[in-house]
């Protein structure tokens, strides 16, 4: 059985008709990192709040397996209560059954470079370090599922980098299956097993690709950059989120495509 | 609301200032020299001379076990009710109106009523002091619920904090400063309506003891009373609401 089952018939956008998103379907094995990529505006972060149960008002279903447990999610901003110290935050989401031995909390921060700053506000720290304790956040109630939503977005380079490093380092560790939300086809081509990509609104996946690649991989290396290379001349559209071929579509709907789309009147080869 | 807290702590010009005070005070007694203006040496010997025999100490004692009780009742029903208003658009609108006719209620026809309908009793004492004050905290509160941030709950949510958790911890501290507020502000207003209530309907209290000396035009001990009354306020600002607020502001420092 897979850990994640997704069939979202509809989404509508809270005000008017507007579709957000349209038949997205997929699963997710147990273990599995799949980044899910597409454009601003694709519902990508709708479908994870979807996925996360935050927002019930759509048609479909999803099953997450494991139910029991929570899920630990990472937002675009951290996220902190700003009135809670750094250990506390991590506390406040821990069962409270779990008692007061905040030791595995500890050994998790210290992994995230973190030590020395339980007792710090948030506010204190820089974005960086809130993003980590965000990470740490949701590592702690060990989540079977792991969604994020674009974690490491406005960080400059090298600290993203190495935030991803830590990431994946956690993940080959504990093992979550996790749905990372992004932009940036080079971060999930770095990151993921599995990359789907989202259409522009109303968003329906359009391509799912199985990432070959050995890690660790090196975002700026030649294996990455040749995969991104390649994807783009198989499919010329997909940075615009509209793959050649719509192989990955399971029913054509006509209604919201203007007239002159030639992504969808003549499929690229 | 940070503003409050974090104003810098002059304890020298806040005693300058009070120093003046009584100075010009002092100076304009003797300028005058009449019994409808005593000095402040007069006042304190009358102080002390109303505490010794232990006058002073209780009708003090029971305007502050009024004060609380007013106080508590305000804060709670008005909380809930702010909190309320404040989460949902449905209930706002529903008694948005009530709440600007109850705002507009000068206090002194809520006390006529409560003790015409519930007659000269502490019960309609204090019930009378608490419909005063609940509108304003009801307002106040009312702005902190809908400043609440929907992505911390979201928090919340997802991680599957417990109710109580998410009141204390995530719910709550955001209130907190709007909470401040309305407890500050309540208090001032508090102080002052409790002792009309207690002139017009009790035979005790600050309140009493002062239309009492009113009718024998004894400035000196309403000046006693008063400053009695001021100090106790004063104390209670300094070792009770700072304290509080500091605690639960200090993340922000």
């Amino acid at each position: 059985m897979s850990a994640l089952a997704v069939h979202v018939r509809r989404k509508h956008y809270r005000q008017g008709d507007t579709l957000a998103l349209q038949d997205v379907r997929f699963r997710v094995d147990a273990g599995q990192f799949v980044a899910l990529v597409g454009p601003s505006g694709a519902g990508k972060t709708s479908l994870l709040n979807i996925v996360a149960g935050l927002d019930r008002d759509f048609t479909g279903e999803v099953t997450v397996d494991g139910a029991a447990t929570p899920m630990g999610v990472v937002f675009q901003s951290p996220r902190l209560m700003p009135w809670l110290s750094v250990l506390d935050n991590i506390r406040l989401v821990l069962p409270e059954s779990a008692g007061d031995d905040p030791q595995a909390v500890r050994a998790l921060l210290r992994e995230l470079e973190l030590e020395g700053f339980e007792n710090a506000f948030p506010g204190r720290l820089s974005g960086g370090m809130q993003r980590r304790v965000g990470l740490a956040r949701a590592f702690a109630v060990h989540p079977r599922l792991l969604l994020m939503d674009e974690p490491f977005v406005s960080l400059d380079a090298p600290l993203a980098r190495r935030l991803r490093e830590l990431l994946l380092s956690l993940w080959s560790r504990l093992e979550p299956t996790v749905l990372y939300v992004t932009h940036d086809l080079t971060e999930a081509l770095t990151l993921a097993d599995r990359v789907l990509f989202l259409s522009p609104r109303p968003g329906h996946i359009v391509l799912d690709e199985t990432v070959p690649l050995p890690r660790p991989r090196d975002p700026g290396g030649a294996r990455v950059a040749a995969l991104h290379a390649d994807l783009l001349a198989r499919h010329p559209e997909l940075l615009s989120g509209r793959a050649g071929g719509e192989a990955g579509r399971p029913a054509a709907t006509g209604t919201h495509t203007g007239a002159g789309d030639p992504a969808r009147e003549a499929p690229a080869a | 609301m940070a503003t409050l807290a974090n104003a810098p702590e002059q304890p020298w010009l806040r005693g300058m200032s009070l120093a003046g005070f009584v100075v010009v005070w002092h100076a304009a007694a003797w300028l005058a020299n009449d019994a409808l203006l005593p000095t402040p040496v007069a006042v304190l010997e009358t102080l002390w001379r109303h505490t010794v025999t232990g006058e002073l100490p209780f009708h003090l004692a029971v305007t502050l076990a009024r004060v609380a009780a007013s106080f508590v009742l305000a804060m709670l029903i008005g909380t809930a009710i702010g909190i309320a208003m404040g989460r949902s658009q449905r209930v706002d609108g529903a008694l948005d109106g009530v709440l600007v006719l109850a705002l507009n209620i000068p206090a002194l026809v809520t006390i006529i009523l409560c003790y015409v309908w519930f007659g000269l009793t502490e019960a309609a004492a204090v019930t009378a002091v608490a419909v005063n004050k609940i509108p304003t905290v009801v307002v106040t509160v009312r702005e902190g619920a809908r400043a609440v941030d929907r992505q911390l709950m979201q928090v919340a949510e997802v991680y599957r904090v417990g109710w109580r958790r998410t009141l204390t911890r995530v719910y709550l501290p955001q209130l907190y400063p709007y909470l401040m507020a309305a407890a500050r502000g309540g208090l001032a207003l508090i102080w002052k309506i409790v002792l009309v209530v207690e002139l017009l309907g009790r035979s005790s209290g600050v309140g009493f003891q002062l239309g009492t000396y009113f009718n024998f035009f004894d400035i000196q001990s309403i000046l006693a009373y008063t400053l009695a009354f001021a100090g106790v306020v004063l104390v209670l600002e300094w070792l009770v609401l700072r304290p509080i607020e500091r605690r639960l502001t200090g993340w922000r420092a």
